[in-house]
């Protein structure tokens, strides 16, 4: 391989600007891959962390309908399950702590004492599951040290090291204070809590015998509601096993989906990459016609020639390769520095990402060479005699047409593969590279048309006579189609992530659409609070919510009356106030049927993992049964609301209904008043008036009801948008680096092409023509160019969001309409032309400031 | 010294197949060159000695007709045998003199050894002692940019000789120099002749060229039309007995 080895260095080191240029093209690849990884990972690690944070890991929870304890051993038994990575109990309490030396506030002169919502954990193994951050301090170690948040702390006056003591019926229990609890900003949950060695609350609170719930974690590859529904008859008959909120609000699968973006966006930036080096390498053989002819000619054989380009093609994308990955995790590091406040975990590194980035330039960069390297080998010794150029027929065209159609036809065939995983593998592997090797195939056609109807027009507003423009551009269609498309890439992305970007946050957004607050009275409202609450000026709307245990008398439904709990939640609402407020999802039955029913007080709903769990469906009879009063409902509908599962989970206000919800009933209050006799609201759901912030909203809600706890409902859908907008802003910048990518693409080409009719330009400037008529003619092709680049652009972007639609729906569960936004379509096409002209603009300038006599010197390789 | 003739051509055409026409090049070329020595092929303009030339050098393949230069059969070798014919069994000149812009002096006349294979140690002390002879000991780190005409061809004689091949095509090579550069040339190239390193078949239209060699053979439309010796007689007579063969 030496002697190849020799010819791809002089081949490089021989034209430094070029090489560069086409160096820089794999290193913004790079870079660009590397962004989107280590950005897409740093976007999803701040919501996971925050998700986290709130409700934790767990996958699936074992817990107790009506309350009660949980035997211990029933622990030992999920943790024996196959499948199960780590499972832990917890137990809930009050405990009232107090300062251990008699600390008094100074005001009031009491000893400093509170009393604490209070958590039981496994330490170290509740570590594992949920992730509580520590302001100051550290985690608790042992049973004798405590995790505060800030308000106990407060409260207190408690820091890290402060000896407290549990005051109880009997002996206190002292604690020493580890860490200061960073807790998660949820709305203004106003509860001052702590958490302990579950075996000291239980200590504490006389309850050493049960635990509260016990959270699972599954191993990765396990399919939870699948595992929940083949072991829920396997815990005792009272206590419920249910897949965890988080899974089925679809969060992880929304991060799925960024994976595939990101990969997607990898996959098109290397590809764009490979053929900028297909046209770079391309040119430079076309170039070095007459050198790789001399080479022949004194004896390289064919494979030497080819090898030496392939050689060449994999020192640009492994040096590029590793030349990008630090600029990537710079720019990450940029991004993350700008939008600190939206990452609070920073800059999180993706090394599979920056593996997948190398691995992608190399490819890239041998990928980009075949073509040039199979073109140079085919130079015979004679062509370096020969000045006459190869034309490319009308054959040649017809022949890249159809084979842009066929590979249009292979990423098509995507719509056929069945939907889910095989779809996604296909697309990645065979349908996303057929699609970008297209639309570059089509882009010479696409451009041979532009040039025929376009390039008169295009000249006679530059002032240029006949048909020049276009016959300068048809002189070389594969060089100016291939130009096309680098050029139309940055677009692409463009136009895919804002139309993707906007769709999600439409789509998705207005599928977790719930209320803006959550007013909650633990003991329940009384009309007063209820009437003062719906009474302030700024609460638009109200669904009023109450819930009752509730037994299923006559459940007979496939056999399932022995191994089936008979317990469920009942929740009263009002239906046409709950639906207007909430996204609801119809997993069977349709709200224009199930209205009318549910107002008359013949219909229920059930959640639809109470349909998994128990075999309902729409138009069965269901009898409750609550205490003596017993009626029978018709089903009237299959529900379920991610919203309203991730709202509940993250204001801690889910065992009001959701917590349960695999046995959900709901029904109209009129009916749970009138036939169970129970007219509690718990839980008041409100709009509030865009004038009113939370904080404010909190206060005014205190002040007219104290003992309301007001919850945002506003904070995660603005957390959710924050995090979606900080996604569209990352693509958006990769999208104008793809853009600056093309640009260098651009003026590579222009500059060889400018070379490489040096002695046209030469000769026209010999018989006449004046400088700015060749800056003209540059000019209208960099606008033709721009043209075709544009419409692709658009159209592949287009398709990419199509694509992703398919597998949102598919991978997701997300059905996006993704419409192009006018807005950045246009800057985006804008910036196209801009960069096409300025990319041209360089090279013309130093074409312009040669005498006509060099040039044509030049052009005869005199 | 070689055995076998220098050069054998045997009823060669060549036509070239252009858009709308064909333009017959050679029509049933015969030559025999036994001996070694300097030759040169004269004609004008379109009259097939520069196809005759890339014929012989193994650059292109005739459509019929057999070609034995040194006794190797052309037409019998495959794509390999013919690249291995181009970089060791002759050399070749052009007028164009067809360096490799981005290689230097030395790596110019070394590169049939580097494609070769051969070590750079032994490729470069071999490609040096070449360049010593051509006087060009102190250019050869520079690039062919950095040359003037005269020394470009003189680097590219010296690469054509790397694997010290019996004959050496020139294809006018001298016919982008000034008359001092292409006298001394053709003076090095008497001169590589006349120690018996080499021989030389160069095409050329110029008779103060053609004067060096020992022979002249001239084509016209695609047939040897004449030959004669150079002994005794000058450019002028070249010239007019060049003239009086293509009537």
């Amino acid at each position: 391989m030496r002697p190849e080895w020799r010819l791809a260095s002089s081949s490089r080191s021989g034209r430094p600007w070029r090489t560069a240029l086409l160096l820089g093209t794999v290193v913004i690849a790079t870079t660009l891959s590397v962004m989107v990884a280590c950005g897409a990972k740093s976007a999803q690690g701040a919501v996971s962390s925050r998700l986290s944070d709130s409700i934790g890991k767990a996958t699936a929870r074992v817990v107790h309908p009506g309350g009660g304890r949980i035997e211990r051993s029933v622990l030992e038994t999920v943790r024996g399950w196959p499948g199960v990575a780590i499972a832990v109990g917890r137990m809930d309490g009050s405990l009232t702590l107090e300062r251990a030396d008699g600390a008094k506030d100074p005001e009031t002169q009491s000893k400093r004492r509170v009393v604490v919502a209070a958590e039981g954990i496994e330490i170290p193994n509740e570590y594992e599951v949920r992730t509580l951050r520590v302001a100051e301090g550290v985690l608790p170690t042992g049973p004798s040290e405590v995790l505060l948040d800030k308000l106990a702390a407060q409260k207190l006056d408690a820091e890290v090291g402060t000896e407290l003591v549990i005051r109880r019926f009997g002996k206190p229990i002292p604690l020493k204070v580890t860490g200061i609890w960073d807790r998660p900003i949820v709305g203004p949950l106003q509860n001052p809590t702590a958490f302990v060695e579950i075996g000291i609350l239980g200590e504490a609170i006389n309850r050493r015998d049960g635990l509260g719930t016990i959270a699972i974690v599954h191993e990765e590859e396990v399919d939870v509601p699948a595992f929940v529904e083949a072991r829920s008859n396997e815990v005792p008959e009272f206590l419920s096993l249910e897949a965890a909120d988080l899974v089925k609000s679809g969060f992880d699968r929304r991060v799925r989906g960024g994976e595939l973006t990101t990969l997607v966006v990898s996959v098109m930036t290397f590809l764009g990459a490979g053929f900028i080096i297909v046209t770079g390498l391309t040119t430079g053989v076309s170039e070095r016609q007459r050198e790789l002819a001399v080479l022949r000619s004194v004896g390289a054989t064919r494979g030497q020639v080819f090898r030496s380009q392939i050689l060449l093609g994999l020192w640009l994308g492994v040096i590029g390769g590793l030349g990008g990955i630090p600029f990537g995790l710079a720019l990450t590091r940029v991004v993350a520095e700008v939008y600190a406040d939206k990452l609070p975990d920073g800059m999180l590194i993706d090394w599979p990402g920056i593996g997948r980035a190398l691995i992608g330039a190399t490819t890239a960069g041998v990928f980009g060479a075949v073509y040039p390297a199979w073109l140079a080998s085919r130079t015979t010794p004679l062509d370096g005699i020969s000045n006459l150029a190869r034309n490319n027929s009308r054959r040649d065209i017809q022949g890249v047409t159809i084979a842009g159609f066929l590979l249009l036809a292979v990423a098509w065939g995507t719509a056929f593969v069945e939907r889910g995983e095989s779809r996604y593998w296909y697309y990645l592997y065979a349908g996303l590279p057929s699609l970008l090797l297209a639309a570059f195939a089509l882009s010479v056609p696409l451009l041979t048309a532009f040039a025929a109807f376009f390039g008169r027009p295009v000249g006679r507003l530059l002032g240029l006579p006949g048909d020049v423009i276009r016959g300068t551009i048809l002189t070389t269609p594969f060089r100016h189609g291939m130009t096309s498309g680098a050029l139309m890439l940055g677009l692409a992305i463009l136009t895919s992530a804002w139309a993707v970007g906007v769709a999600t946050r439409r789509d998705w957004i207005d599928r977790i659409r719930f209320a803006d607050g959550f007013a909650v009275d633990p003991a329940g409202f009384n009309q007063e609070d209820l009437d003062a609450v719906r009474g302030l000026d700024f609460i638009t709307d109200t669904c009023e919510l109450n819930r009752l245990p509730i037994e299923i008398a006559d459940q007979q439904v496939f056999g399932l009356e022995e191994i089936s709990s008979k317990n469920a939640m009942g929740i009263g609402f009002d239906p046409e106030v709950f639906f207007a407020l909430n996204a609801i999802d119809w997993t069977a039955g349709s709200l224009d049927e199930a209205l009318p029913a549910l107002k008359d007080g013949s219909g229920v709903l059930v959640a639809d993992r109470f349909q998994t769990a128990k075999g309902y469906d729409v138009g069965d009879p269901i009898t409750l049964k609550v205490g003596r009063a017993e009626q029978e409902f018709t089903i009237v509908g299959i529900v379920s609301s991610a919203g309203l599962d991730l709202a509940t989970q993250l204001f801690g206000v889910r065992d009001l209904y959701s917590e349960y919800s695999v046995s959900t009933v709901f029904l109209d209050r009129k009916v749970v008043a009138e036939v169970f006799g129970n007219n509690e609201v718990h839980l008041l759901q409100a709009n509030l008036s865009d004038g009113v912030d939370d904080t404010e909203a909190e206060r005014l809600i205190a002040e007219a009801a104290p003992g309301v706890v007001f919850r945002s409902g506003r904070w995660i859908l603005g957390t959710i948008d924050d995090i979606s907008r900080t996604s569209m802003a990352i693509m958006t910048s990769v999208a104008f680096g793809a853009l600056v990518l093309a640009t260098l693409a651009t003026g590579s080409v222009v500059a060889a092409n400018l070379r490489g009719r040096a002695f046209e330009y030469g000769v026209m400037r010999s018989v006449g023509a004046s400088r700015t008529a060749v800056a003209r003619i540059i000019l209208g092709e960099a606008i033709i160019l721009s043209l075709t680049a544009i419409v692709m652009g658009i159209t592949l972007g287009m398709h990419f969001a199509n694509f992703d639609r398919m597998h949102y729906a598919g991978l997701v569960g997300i059905e996006l309409r993704p419409r192009p936004v006018l807005g950045p379509t246009v800057l985006g096409a804008a910036t196209t032309l801009g960069m096409c002209v300025l990319a041209s603009a360089i090279p013309l300038r130093r074409l312009l400031n040669q005498p006509p006599a060099v040039l044509v010197a030049a052009g005869r390789n005199e | 010294m070689i055995d076998n003739p220098l050069l054998e051509v045997e009823q060669v055409t060549k036509t070239y197949h252009l858009p709308g026409q064909d333009v017959p090049a050679l029509r049933g070329v015969d030559l025999r060159i036994e001996s070694p020595g300097f030759y040169a092929i004269m004609g004008p303009s379109g009259s097939g000695k520069s196809t005759l030339m890339h014929l012989c050098a193994a650059m292109d393949a005739p459509d019929t007709g057999s070609i034995r230069v040194a006794g190797t059969e052309l037409s019998e070798l495959d794509e390999a045998g013919r690249t291995n014919f181009r970089r060791r069994g002759m050399g070749i000149v052009f007028q164009q003199f067809n360096l490799v812009p981005t290689l230097t002096a030395l790596d110019n006349v070394a590169l049939p050894a580097l494609l070769d294979g051969e070590a750079e140690s032994s490729r470069n002390a071999r490609a040096m002692k070449l360049l010593i002879e051509m006087g060009l000991e102190d250019r050869a780190n520079h690039r062919p940019d950095a040359l003037s005409g005269g020394e470009r061809q003189r680097v590219a004689i010296a690469r054509s000789r790397i694997f010290n091949p019996p004959v050496l095509f020139a294809d006018e090579p001298t016919g982008n120099l000034d008359s001092v550069s292409g006298t001394r040339l053709l003076q090095q190239l008497r001169g590589l002749v006349d120690e018996g390193q080499t021989s030389v078949v160069m095409v050329t239209h110029e008779p103060e060229a053609a004067v060096h060699c020992d022979h002249i053979f001239v084509l016209r439309d695609g047939q040897f039309s004449e030959d004669f010796p150079v002994e005794g007689i000058d450019a002028a007579g070249v010239a007019t007995r060049v003239q009086l063969a293509l009537g």
